[in-house]
């Protein structure tokens, strides 16, 4: 088959403030440089500062280094607006649009210890429903690291906010053994996706595409902590047919992009 | 592909066994199922299927029911089998459990009389010994008798089951090959495993954690490429991801043959000359 494009839906920018080691790639030209050498054709990006320190500072250093490169689409990670700290949601998403920002990231851990802890705010309506409403009007894919989020809440975000796609990633911490959790609320919900990064279990892509088709999965690597080619290997050379590996490695996610209402 | 010559290691990976010629020995290898997620692959078949989609050669393997319950004979008699049904491609590795001490011996020679088994599973953590206990000292001390090898599950910063306790046991009895598995998971600990793989010239590091991007370099770095083995924890992992991390790693490709094989082979050689 001819050669696949990988679009990365899990990746980030920036310097870890404890990096598992001291050369991971951190600034823009070398997150290309590795995608260069691995065959990652693009990613959505976010930035580490607006995960580790400030939302806000960190997307606006995003913005800056980013700086409309055609390769790296930036994804903004976001907060509830009741603080003040984020304008109103209806607000935010339009001004996301006019600056190309197709989709969001949160961390709504109460947690207080890495790689665990998080913005701390609870997801139920009260809190981040008007965030998510707003996405969901918009079809913004909402991604979120497995570790951020219990099963009971993904159940729940899903129920309340039926057309907003969520991505559950694989970034802080690997928290594979996913099959038992996600296969009953797959069956539920229309509206919930899986990346591919680092571990999983033999034959975990082929059962899912064998029960429910390649629609699920997104390529995601996890850079810069976790190395890509764990999640290339895991597409190239799946037991699949190819139009289920081009669905996988970009296929599924430039679907969900072009979706999104402008 | 690369410019004009030969397809790259990395090239071989991702492409597979068809894109060229890799000498591939996985050195850490389950049969069975495990209690947090359903092993949609548990059985003989699934491995060597596995195996000859990925182009590996040979496979150490072990039972997860001795790992994580107290019966071990069952699983050691699925890998026998196993051996015997596909010879050549399995090197079975008895899995022994030291709170049931009495057994442990009868249940090495069991296997290597009945299977021709010349390999030694450990798993400190889950049966509650240090490496280092004398519990183990049998075990050691069948091992450099018989010419085993021994394998065993560490954690760098484990309670239980750390590189440093295997480490002394390797010092105890240098006619044995120690391998210690899932080195990492970070540049401190590939520091650790580093330092005893430098310590005993018998001690060698498998690769298989959840380790982080670059983490392989460094491993290599500091234990020496002659002393670093491929380990895919298959088929609990999908061989997809130890592959993978190989492919995208910046070893050079003579390293990356030596990681992937030749240095697990040459154990293998050892073992099969009853020199373990």
């Amino acid at each position: 088959m001819a050669e696949l494009e990988f679009f990365d839906c899990n990746c980030a920018v920036g310097r870890y403030t404890n990096p598992p080691v001291p050369d991971l790639p951190a600034t823009v030209d070398e997150l290309l440089a590795t995608f260069d050498y691995a065959g990652i054709r693009s990613a959505l990006v976010y930035h580490l500062v607006a995960r580790e320190y400030d939302a806000e500072t960190g997307n606006e250093i995003l913005m800056e280094e980013l700086n409309g490169n055609g390769r790296l689409l930036p994804q903004w990670v976001l907060l509830p607006h009741h603080t003040g700290e984020f304008p109103p949601p209806r607000e935010l998403t339009e001004t996301m649009i006019d600056q190309g920002v197709l989709t969001g990231r949160i961390y709504p851990s109460q947690k207080m210890d890495l790689p665990e802890t998080g913005h701390n705010f609870p997801l139920a309506d009260w809190s981040a429903g008007p965030l998510l409403s707003a996405l969901e009007e918009r079809r913004m894919p909402l991604f979120v690291d497995q570790s951020q989020i219990t099963w009971d809440e993904v159940h729940d975000v899903c129920s309340r906010h039926p057309d907003l796609p969520l991505v559950l990633n694989q970034s802080a911490r690997i928290s594979w053994r996913t099959n038992r959790p996600i296969w009953p609320l797959w069956e539920i919900h229309e509206n919930l996706y899986l990346d591919t990064a680092e571990n999983h279990e033999s034959g975990h892509i082929e059962r899912i595409v064998e029960r429910f088709g390649p629609g699920r999965l997104l390529f995601g690597t996890g850079l810069p902590r976790w190395a890509p080619g764990p999640a290339i290997v895991a597409i190239s050379r799946a037991r699949i047919d190819d139009d289920a590996k081009r669905q996988i490695a970009s296929g599924n996610l430039k679907r969900l992009l072009e979706r999104v209402r402008r | 592909m690369s410019a004009a010559g030969p397809p790259t290691v990395s090239e071989i990976l991702k492409n597979g066994p068809g894109a060229g010629d890799l000498h591939i020995v996985d050195f850490h290898t389950h049969l069975g199922r495990w209690y947090q997620h359903w092993a949609s692959e548990d059985r003989p078949d699934h491995l060597i299927s596995s195996m000859d989609q990925f182009g590996v050669k040979t496979s150490v393997v072990h039972h997860l029911m001795g790992l994580a319950s107290g019966d071990v004979r069952r699983g050691n008699d699925v890998i026998g089998q196993a051996m015997r049904d596909n010879p050549g491609r399995l090197e079975g590795a008895v899995e022994v459990n030291p709170n049931y001490r009495d057994a442990t011996v009868p249940e090495l020679e069991r296997c290597r009389d009945e299977y021709g088994m010349r390999a030694i599973k450990l798993y400190p953590h889950r049966h509650g010994f240090h490496l280092n206990d004398r519990a183990y000292w049998p075990v050691y001390e069948f091992a450099s008798e018989h010419g085993f090898v021994v394998v065993s599950h560490t954690g760098a910063r484990a309670a239980i089951g750390t590189p440093v306790e295997l480490s002394e046991a390797a010092m105890q009895f240098p006619g044995v090959t120690f391998v210690a598995y899932h080195a990492g998971p970070d540049l401190e600990g590939a520091r650790i495993y580093g330092e005893c793989a430098r310590a005993s010239s018998n001690f060698y590091i498998e690769i298989c954690a959840p380790i982080t991007h670059n983490l392989i370099e460094h491993l290599v770095s500091e234990a020496g490429e002659d002393r670093v083995l491929f380990g895919s924890d298959s088929l609990l992992l999908s061989l997809s991801v130890a592959i993978g991390r190989i492919a995208s790693c910046r070893l050079s490709d003579d390293q990356k043959r030596k990681v992937l094989g030749l240095n697990g082979q040459r154990i293998l050689d050892k073992l099969r000359n009853g020199d373990g």
